[in-house]
C-alpha cells in the first residue's frame, strides 16, 4: 500500500464519498447535534476518536478471528493439538456483525472508563457524546467498509476510519454553522425544525457533489 | 465483584445461545450462498467465451491469474482465455472479466461487480432497447488491446456521458489485463 | 390502549420516521429505487418483529445492567439471519441493499422500541407494536422510493413510465434528492398533522 492509495482513500473519505453527505451514515447525531457549534465540535472528536479505535480493533477482529486462513488465532490454537484442521473449518465471517457490534459497544465504555481515569479535561469535553456513539451507524459502517466492502489493510483501515471521521466532523460542524443562523431565519411553520434541516443537508450535499471531478 | 462476574456470565449465555443459533442459520444457508456466488462466475465465464466448455485455472510467477477456455475436457485445444481486469472507477474498484480467443482479440466483455455513481457510472451495464448485452460492454466485441482506449483518449471505446473515470477505468483496466497475458503467454512461449 | 392501537399508531401518529425521526440512515441510503426501498421495509420488520418477541419473552430474565447489551446482541443475531437469508436467496438485493443489512442493528427504531416498549410490555403487544412501526416504516420507505425512482430515473419497479424523450431529473437519485425527498415528505406531515388536529 503506497502512499499514493492512502492519501487518495483519506481525500474520498472526507470530501467525495463523505460519510454524511454522501454515503447517509451517521444521520442521528448529525441532525440531533448540529445545533450549537460547540456541541458538534465535541462530537466530532469524540468521533474521530473512537472510529479511528474501532477501524483498528474491528480489522484484527475479522483477520485474525473470523476468517478463514492461515493466520487466524482461532485455527492456529486448534492446530497445535490437532494438525489435521484447515482454516476452512473456522470460517466465523457469518458472525461479523455481532462481534463488531459487541467490540464496538464494549470499546465505547472502555474509551468512556479510561477517558474519565486519565483525563478529566477530556472526559467533561466528550463525556456525554461518547455513550451516543455505540448506536452512531457511522462507526458500524466504517468497521464494515473496511473489511467486508473494501477489504482493506490494516493502515488502509486506520487511515480511512480516521478521515471518515474527519469527514463526520466537517460536514457537523458546517451543519451548525448555518443552523445557528437558521434560527433567525422566517421558514414556514410546517418546515421548521427537521424537514429545513434536510433542506440544508440536501444544499450541501449537492456542494460536495462538485468534489466528484476530483481524481488524482 | 462477585455481581460483575455473575453478570459477565449472564450476558456469555446470551451471545452463545446466539453465536450457536446463528450457526445452525449458517448451516443451511451456507450452501446456497456459495452456489449463488459460483453460478454467477461460471455464468459470466460462458457468456464472455461461449466456445469453451471446460476451464482450467492458471496462476503466473507474478501472481496474475487466469483461465484457459478449452472446446471440451478430454482435449488440449485451446479456444481462449479468461481473464479478470481490476479498475479504480469513480466510487468503486471495477471488475470486468474478459473473454479472449488464441490471438487475445476480445471475443466479449462483462461487468461483474461495480458501485459507480447510480445514474452516471451505473450506466456501464445499462442495457438499450433489445440487446441483450450493455450497449458499453458491446463496444468492446471483436477489439484488439490495442484499440483500448476512450474517444477523448483518441482510442475507439466511446465513453459514457458524464461518466469518463468509470469508462476509463473499465477501457484501460481490460486493456492492461489483456497485455499482461499477452507478455505472459509470449514470453513463456506456450500457448 | 386497545390492542388495535398498539398496530396504527407506527402508521401515522408516532410513524417511525416522520415523528420520532429514527432510522433515517437506511431510509435516505437504499431508496433511490423502490424494489430497495421494499426490501429494507421487510428485512428490517422482520427484525423489529422478532426482536420485540424475544425481548418480551426474556425481558424479566435479564438483569438491568446488561440489559443493552443482551438487546443488541438479540437484534444482532436476528439481522444476521436476515444477511444470510438474503444473501442466499435474494443475491441482487442483497449486493443492492449493502451495507446496510448489517447496519439494521444500529437502525435507532429498533433498539428504541426494544428499549422503549418491548422491555415493558407483554408480547402480544410487543408483536403488533414491532408490526405496526415495521410497516410505517416500509411504508415511507417505498413513498420516498417511488418518488425519487419516478423522478430520477424515469422508471416505477424498473419498468419506464414515459417515452424515450423523457430525461430523467437525475439528482433525484443521487444523495441529494434523498435529503429533498424526506424533508418535503416530512413538511407534509406535519401539514397534515396539524390539519387533523
Amino acid at each position: 500500500m503506497d502512499f499514493g492509495n492512502i492519501m487518495l482513500i483519506a481525500v474520498s473519505a472526507i470530501l467525495v464519498n463523505n460519510i454524511v453527505l454522501a454515503k447517509f451514515l451517521g444521520l442521528c447525531p448529525f441532525l440531533g447535534v448540529s445545533k450549537k457549534l460547540d456541541a458538534s465540535l465535541g462530537m466530532g472528536m469524540a468521533v474521530i476518536f473512537v472510529m479511528t479505535l474501532a477501524s483498528a480493533v474491528t480489522w484484527i477482529i475479522y483477520e485474525y478471528f473470523l476468517l478463514p486462513i492461515p493466520k487466524n488465532f482461532i485455527f492456529r490454537f486448534f492446530h497445535l493439538f490437532d494438525p489435521s484442521v484447515t482454516p476452512s473449518m473456522f470460517d466465523l465471517a457469518y458472525l461479523e456483525t455481532i462481534a463488531f457490534i459487541l467490540v464496538i459497544a464494549s470499546l465505547v465504555q472502555l474509551v468512556e472508563m479510561v477517558v474519565q481515569r486519565i483525563s478529566p479535561p477530556l472526559y467533561e469535553a466528550l463525556g456525554i457524546y461518547l455513550p451516543l456513539i455505540t448506536t452512531n451507524c457511522a462507526i458500524l459502517g466504517v468497521a464494515e467498509l473496511n473489511t467486508m466492502t473494501n477489504h482493506y489493510s490494516f493502515i488502509a483501515s486506520v487511515v480511512h476510519g480516521f478521515s471518515a471521521g474527519i469527514g463526520f466532523t466537517l460536514a457537523l460542524i458546517l451543519m451548525s454553522g448555518i443552523r445557528e443562523k437558521l434560527e433567525l431565519a422566517d421558514v414556514p411553520p410546517s418546515l421548521k425544525g427537521l424537514p429545513i434541516a434536510f433542506m440544508v443537508a440536501g444544499l450541501m450535499s449537492l456542494a460536495f457533489l462538485g468534489f466528484s471531478g476530483l481524481k488524482f | 465483584m462477585k455481581y460483575i462476574l455473575k453478570l459477565g456470565l449472564i450476558l456469555m449465555v446470551y451471545t452463545v445461545v446466539a453465536g450457536l443459533s446463528l450457526g445452525f442459520i449458517n448451516n443451511i444457508t451456507r450452501s446456497k450462498i456459495l452456489e449463488q456466488e459460483g453460478n454467477a462466475g461460471e455464468k459470466a465465464q460462458r457468456e464472455v467465451l461461449p466456445e469453451a466448455s471446460a476451464f482450467v485455472d492458471f496462476t503466473t510467477n507474478g501472481g496474475f491469474e487466469y483461465k484457459k477456455g478449452y472446446a471440451d475436457k478430454d482435449t488440449a485445444d485451446i479456444v481462449g482465455y479468461v481473464v479478470n481486469a481490476y479498475g479504480n472507477g469513480y466510487s468503486s474498484t471495477i471488475r470486468t472479466i474478459v473473454g479472449l480467443d488464441t490471438t487475445f482479440t476480445i471475443e466479449a466483455i462483462e461487468i461483474v461487480y461495480q458501485e459507480e455513481t447510480p445514474g452516471l457510472g451505473t450506466k456501464c451495464v445499462e442495457i438499450r432497447g433489445d440487446s441483450p448485452e450493455p450497449w458499453f460492454e458491446a463496444q468492446f466485441d471483436g477489439k484488439k488491446p490495442d484499440e483500448l482506449l476512450v474517444d477523448k483518449d483518441g482510442g475507439t471505446i466511446d465513453a459514457i456521458s458524464g461518466a469518463t473515470i468509470t469508462s476509463r477505468a473499465v477501457t484501460n483496466s481490460v486493456r492492461e489485463a489483456i497485455e499482461e497475458l499477452k507478455k505472459h503467454l509470449t514470453k513463456g512461449g506456450s500457448q | 390502549m386497545k390492542l388495535g392501537g398498539e398496530f396504527t399508531k407506527g402508521l401515522l401518529k408516532e410513524n417511525p420516521v416522520l415523528v420520532l425521526a429514527l432510522g433515517l440512515c437506511p431510509t435516505l441510503a437504499v431508496t433511490n429505487t423502490m424494489v430497495n426501498g421494499i426490501g429494507m421495509g421487510i428485512a428490517a420488520t422482520f427484525v423489529l418483529v422478532c426482536s420485540n418477541l424475544v425481548i418480551s419473552l426474556i425481558k424479566n430474565l435479564v438483569p438491568n445492567r446488561i440489559r443493552i447489551p443482551v438487546f443488541i446482541t438479540v437484534i444482532a443475531t436476528f439481522v444476521t439471519v436476515v444477511k444470510l437469508v438474503m444473501a442466499g436467496y435474494f443475491p441482487g438485493l442483497s449486493k443492492a441493499l449493502g451495507i446496510f443489512i448489517p447496519l439494521i442493528v444500529v437502525n435507532c427504531i429498533i433498539l428504541g422500541r426494544a428499549e422503549g416498549f418491548a422491555s415493558k410490555n407483554n408480547v402480544l403487544r410487543s408483536l403488533l407494536d414491532g408490526l405496526g412501526m415495521g410497516v410505517g416504516f416500509m411504508l415511507i420507505l417505498i413513498i420516498i422510493g417511488a418518488v425519487r425512482e419516478i423522478l430520477g430515473a424515469g422508471t416505477i419497479l424498473g419498468h419506464p413510465l414515459f417515452g424515450e424523450s423523457f430525461k430523467p431529473a437525475l439528482l433525484m437519485i443521487l444523495p441529494p434528492g434523498g435529503f429533498f425527498s424526506i424533508a418535503i415528505l416530512i413538511g407534509l406531515s406535519n401539514l397534515l398533522q396539524k390539519r387533523l388536529e
